[in-house]
């Protein structure tokens, strides 16, 4: 190499010398890029396409990642914000039942100033045999309830009595089961007689009212309220209407069929009343 | 000593195979009514582990679970199903012993005396306290048989596996 560059270093020169202005002046001759640069621009342009479209790709590959990233974090931020909106949804639900609940003892309260003491509880448990009809209440001998105590819905209607109380729970027969028995009168034309359960009706949602005299005038829809006589239970309390009304077998004393004013099926709270006043 | 592990490893099993079937009743078949009734398991819980184990231990069996469904039902008296239950229970150990080996049948058999006693005595209840109504007790007795019978099987194929489970460790 050294030999060749001493042998021909000056022609070598002289050559890039005459490449050089020849060039040059075909440059300044040329409207467009001289034919040298054309032909190494169009060499080079595929490559630097390629170039350029893999620079792309990368920067969309990393834009993708950083959107991804920021969508993922605002995502698990929403479902955060989401849950803790369906709890306070949940809450704001659960504060309305028991808002309502305690407008519905207010107005208990205010229709019924006999009752001077009250226990909201839940009913937990329908029948659980189908020789009964009971309800078993959230609410014990811890908040005052005792077996005996009457239970009424919202409207003050008649639920049934309890039977049963644990410190956490209760259990009440209702008024359609056959060990159910209170005093009762008719509120339209005051006969009095005995509202009990009978289990031929049981299933039915039906009790009977008993040892009406036999000519009684009771209608169909006559209201039905505790007669309160004996002092266990408070008068006044909506039993039921009159569905039907029969004589008994040895004619001496009728009976009645009755509809309980309150729905057995739908209830989902009552009213425990723990005391009362005996009204003259 | 082993005898008496053995012993209380197997009423452990038939205690733990009976408390899932309250549970099953409490949590699901109790809210559910089929023909205007709820399946009722309580009798066959009396009457099917007895086919398997005879009339004393049955009969003990029986007593207990009637003393826990008096704790946990209510009924007209505070004793119904003490009273009731042993009587399914020896009912259905003789059965099984005597008459019929235990299996499909013979559970069949002690479901309809377990139903016939429970129902029956509630009917004789009502009668004594003057509120008599058989056809009314009749009937329901005949729609709770039938909506609870198809749980026979499964029941008896759950005791009979507590049964072989703990006859194989004898």
């Amino acid at each position: 190499m050294k030999n060749f560059l001493k042998q021909h270093g000056l022609w070598v020169l002289f050559a890039a010398a005459v490449l050089s202005v020849a060039l040059a002046v075909m440059s300044v001759l040329s409207a467009n890029s001289s034919p040298f640069a054309n032909l190494a621009g169009a060499v080079v342009a595929p490559f630097r396409a390629g170039y350029t479209a893999v620079a792309t790709w990368f920067n969309d590959l990393q834009n993708y990642y950083k959107d991804t990233t920021d969508l993922q974090a605002e995502n698990a931020a929403l479902k955060q914000e989401l849950a803790k909106m369906e709890e306070e949804i949940r809450l704001a639900k659960a504060d309305r039942e028991e808002n309502k609940l305690l407008k519905e003892l207010l107005d208990l309260t205010k229709q019924r100033r006999d009752l001077t003491d009250f226990e909201a509880a839940m009913i937990t448990e329908h029948e659980v045999t189908n020789w009964t009809s009971s309800l078993t209440l959230n609410k014990g001998t811890s908040l005052g309830i005792e077996v005996g105590d009457c239970v009424i819905d919202a409207c003050g209607n008649l639920v049934g009595v309890i039977h049963k109380a644990g410190t956490n729970w209760s259990t009440v027969l209702t008024l359609v089961d056959t060990d159910t028995s209170l005093g009762a009168q008719v509120f339209r034309t005051k006969d009095l007689g005995v509202a009990q359960g009978d289990f031929s009706l049981m299933r039915k949602t039906r009790l009977r009212l008993d040892y009406l005299p036999a000519d009684c005038a009771l209608l169909p829809g006559d209201v039905v309220v505790t007669s309160g006589l004996n002092g266990h239970y408070p008068s006044g309390l909506v039993i039921g209407s009159v569905e039907e009304v029969q004589v008994d077998d040895a004619g001496a004393t009728a009976y009645a069929i009755l509809e309980p004013e309150t729905d057995l099926d739908a209830l989902t709270e009552v009213f425990v009343v723990k005391s009362f006043e005996i009204v003259t | 000593m082993i005898a008496r592990n053995e012993t209380i490893f197997k009423w452990s099993l038939y205690a733990g195979a009976t408390l899932l079937c309250l549970l099953f009743q409490g949590g699901l078949l109790q809210r559910l009514e089929f023909w205007g009734v709820i399946p009722f398991l309580y009798p066959l819980l009396a009457a099917i582990p007895a086919t398997f184990e005879g009339p004393l231990a049955g009969t003990i069996f029986s007593l207990i679970l009637g003393l826990l469904c008096d704790l946990l039902l209510p009924g007209p008296i505070p004793c119904l199903y003490t009273l009731v239950f042993p009587l399914a229970g020896l009912g259905a150990g003789l059965l099984a012993q005597s008459w019929l080996p235990a299996g499909f049948l013979c559970s069949s058999v002690s479901a309809v005396l377990a139903f016939a006693l429970t129902d029956g005595f509630h009917c004789l209840l009502l009668w004594m306290l003057g509120k008599a109504a058989w056809q009314a007790g009749a009937l329901l007795t005949l729609r709770e048989f039938c909506v609870t019978y198809p749980l026979v099987f499964p029941l008896t194929l759950l005791y009979r596996s507590v049964y072989l489970r703990t006859r194989k460790d004898d």
